[in-house]
């Protein structure tokens, strides 16, 4: 897949294909965007074009000494197959050439990911890192690093990572990918380009998930995705709102608390968020139109009709508050309580 | 992909490349080697990805084709095995192996997985004799550094001039090697390459059997050591290697000349009762006369002396042993000159008879 084929992310992509075609790429970017939306993705496919050798683009990050060869002296010569219609100008990832074939295949030896283990990402991974920096392309023009959720380094980590990122050193690209940018040190966001991704608009998501889905299904997915078609391809976002529903019901009989994990609780909280927007449209629309859930208008309605649209809202603003403090390590069963009294006393059930 | 190879052929060429295929590495295909068989001749490649090599095998082809094999496995179940193999591929996954009446099947991965071996087309190309190369390497890679952050140093700097001087650099900011060596053939202008020191100890094994010359070819990215009909080639480390003239030191005004071994031995002995970690040891010269001592508050203390020729004042400084004996091992002369200035200035070291190889060494504060 190219750059280009990338939905969605038109803003993000031509910055990319512009730093490209200029020749004029950074050492370090930053893709900052909320989780699956395609940061990930598109970080692979930018690799992939810098390194696609039937790409015709100069890139600007120089040697330390000028050389006199020209940029792209050692193109791999069983793959050097000129790109017929390269398309968009010779600058996107080609996508049939042997080196291409190698980034889906996650053996290109000049492109690296690394990813939290155990929600952290550990100061040898970043040594690691470096230690392959360190080092001429092996077969590519530049050596690619990917970092996925890069808020995950821990201090150590991140400190170890501050010369690299300022200095890296020749022919290398490092991407940080992460979805809550704002947990990374101050002096790492300075130190990246930083690459803006958003929220798919529905039609450009619902293209994505076209044929990925069962068709019956592709509109309440592609609603209840939020733009994030990401989410909707990892999980069975119908099956995981009945788990919601599930669950709700259980908590407004007062039963104990069900979830399972800390991811558990965030994604059910943002699905109640949801709910909680869908009952407040009802109550002003008074019409099961323009819901997300709008395949389950008479649940809304039901639960909605003993709610004011003040109470949503401040029902609302509490959950926002404690889906935030999530990462502080909230005590499961306390949070339910919590959770489950604040509906009761606004719903009065 | 049809073959047919003998044991012994096999063995010695998947014997080389055991050292070069990885077994702990996060890309399997680096843990294979791969298997090249065309009617033009046949080859087999393995990569860790800092360094390559390739070497030709003499098997007969039924059926052209290329595999990735488990070198590991592979070497085992060869060196088990008796007589002629004959080996099939069975849909790019699995290879199928005979001898006699034993068989085995083995889990293969497609040839296309495995890195492509980086093409050098804007080249350049030298000689060095086998026994220079040797020797360039083991004089000067003991003092290069070991997974150092500053990376550059992790390697050996082979610097070449146009009059085809070769000079090689191995330092870890305590110590530094250095020799210069004659080279032939043409180059446009002058290179500072630096060579991983896994890729140069490789290297050096492999130059072992050979005696001719050795053509080195130059890139970009790569350097790539013909030895014999093997191709051994190494990506470089990126960067700018220290400037290794400047911390030569050139006014040392005294000068102690020392036999060698002796000085060797008696470092060696004394070195024993140094503390563990810092190999700390006292060199106290005066005239004609060199004692070192070393005390371990937990061990005790040892002393030993020996004549030399040295007209100067006394002086007393502190070494790393270790440093001191790896200088004194890697030289080959019978007497050896160092030339010294204040304690805690760097020490020139250098043989009687070769003023191409010079060693410094910085003394430590005690």
């Amino acid at each position: 897949m190219a750059l280009r084929e990338v939905i969605g992310q038109e803003r993000a992509v031509d910055m990319l294909l512009g730093a490209l075609r200029k020749g004029r790429l950074a050492s370090s970017y930053l893709f900052c965007g909320e989780s699956g939306i395609g940061k990930k993705m598109t970080a692979v496919n930018f690799a992939r074009a810098i390194n696609c050798p039937a790409t015709d683009h100069r890139h600007g990050i120089q040697d330390d000494e000028p050389s006199i060869f020209p940029a792209d002296i050692f193109p791999s010569p069983e793959s050097a197959s000129p790109n017929a219609d390269a398309g968009i100008s010779g600058l996107d990832a080609c996508d049939s050439c042997e080196s291409c074939i190698k980034f889906v295949s996650g053996t290109h030896p000049d492109f690296l990911m690394v990813s939290p283990e155990e929600r952290q990402i550990r100061i040898e991974e970043i040594r690691m890192v470096e230690e392959s920096l360190s080092f001429k392309p092996f077969e590519g023009r530049m050596k690619v690093v990917v970092v996925d959720d890069a808020e995950m380094m821990n201090p150590a980590a991140a400190n170890a990572f501050l010369k690299t990122l300022e200095e890296p050193p020749a022919a290398s690209v490092i991407i940080l990918v992460s979805s809550r940018p704002e947990l990374l040190p101050a002096t790492i966001r300075s130190r990246c380009s930083r690459i803006l991704f958003s929220p798919l608009p529905s039609e450009a998501c619902r293209r994505v998930l076209e044929g990925k889905v069962p068709d019956q299904a592709l509109d309440i997915i592609t609603r209840l995705s939020m733009g994030r078609p990401g989410l909707a391809l990892s999980a069975d976002l119908i099956a995981e709102r009945d788990w919601f529903f599930e669950l709700l019901g259980g908590m407004l009989r007062a039963e104990k608390d069900a979830w399972s994990s800390r991811d558990d609780m965030e994604r059910w909280l943002d699905l109640l968020l949801i709910f909680l927007r869908d009952m407040t449209v009802f109550r002003v629309t008074g019409s099961g139109k323009g819901l997300i859930n709008g395949d389950l208008a008479d649940e809304v309605k039901r639960l909605a009709q003993s709610l004011e649209v003040k109470g949503i809202i401040y029902i609302y603003r509490e959950l926002s508050f404690l889906k935030g403090m999530l990462m502080f390590n909230l005590n499961k069963s306390v949070t339910w309580n919590y959770t489950a009294s604040l509906l009761r006393k606004e719903m009065a059930v | 992909m049809k073959i047919v190879v003998s044991k012994e052929e096999l063995l010695a060429k998947l014997s080389n490349i055991q050292n070069i295929a990885e077994k702990r590495n996060t890309m399997p295909v680096l843990s294979h080697f791969l298997l090249d068989a065309g009617k033009q001749g046949s080859y087999i490649i393995a990569t860790d990805l800092d360094t390559a090599l390739k070497e030709p095998i003499q098997i007969k082809v039924e059926k052209e084709g290329k595999i990735c094999i488990p070198a590991r496995k592979m070497f085992e179940i060869v060196r088990e095995l008796e007589g002629d193999l004959s080996c099939e591929a069975v849909d790019e996954q699995w290879l199928k192996l005979k001898a006699g009446a034993s068989n085995f099947r083995i889990a293969c991965l497609p040839a296309k997985e495995f890195p492509a071996w980086p093409g050098m087309e804007d080249k350049e190309e030298i000689a060095i004799g086998a026994q220079v190369l040797t020797e360039v390497i083991e004089k000067t890679v003991y003092a290069s550094g070991e997974s150092d952050t500053r990376y550059t140093l992790n390697g050996l700097l082979f610097h070449l001039t146009t009059d085809l001087k070769l000079t090689v650099v191995g330092t870890d900011g305590h110590r530094l090697a250095i020799i210069d060596r004659d080279v032939e053939g043409t180059i446009r202008d002058e290179k500072k390459i630096i060579i991983p020191r896994k890729a140069a100890t490789e290297l050096r094994k492999l130059i072992d059997k050979s005696e001719e010359k050795i053509r080195v070819t130059l890139g970009r990215n790569h350097v790539l050591f013909t030895v014999g009909e093997i191709h051994f080639l190494t990506r470089l480390i990126e960067g700018t290697y220290p400037n290794y003239e400047q911390v030569i030191p050139s006014g040392n005004d005294k000068r102690v000349v020392v036999q060698r071994d002796a000085f060797n031995k008696m470092t060696r002995r004394v070195a024993i009762m140094s503390r563990e970690r810092s190999n700390a040891i006292k060199m106290d010269l005066s005239p004609d006369l060199v004692a070192i001592s070393s005390s371990n508050p937990d061990l005790g203390e040892a002393k030993d002396e020996i004549g030399v020729d040295y007209k100067g004042d006394a002086l007393s400084l502190g070494f790393n042993a270790r440093y001191l004996i790896d200088i004194l091992e890697a030289m080959s002369a019978e007497r050896v000159i160092m030339e010294l200035q204040a304690p805690l200035s760097p020490v020139l070291i250098r043989e009687e008879q070769d003023g191409g190889y010079r060693c410094v060494v910085m003394p430590m504060r005690i």
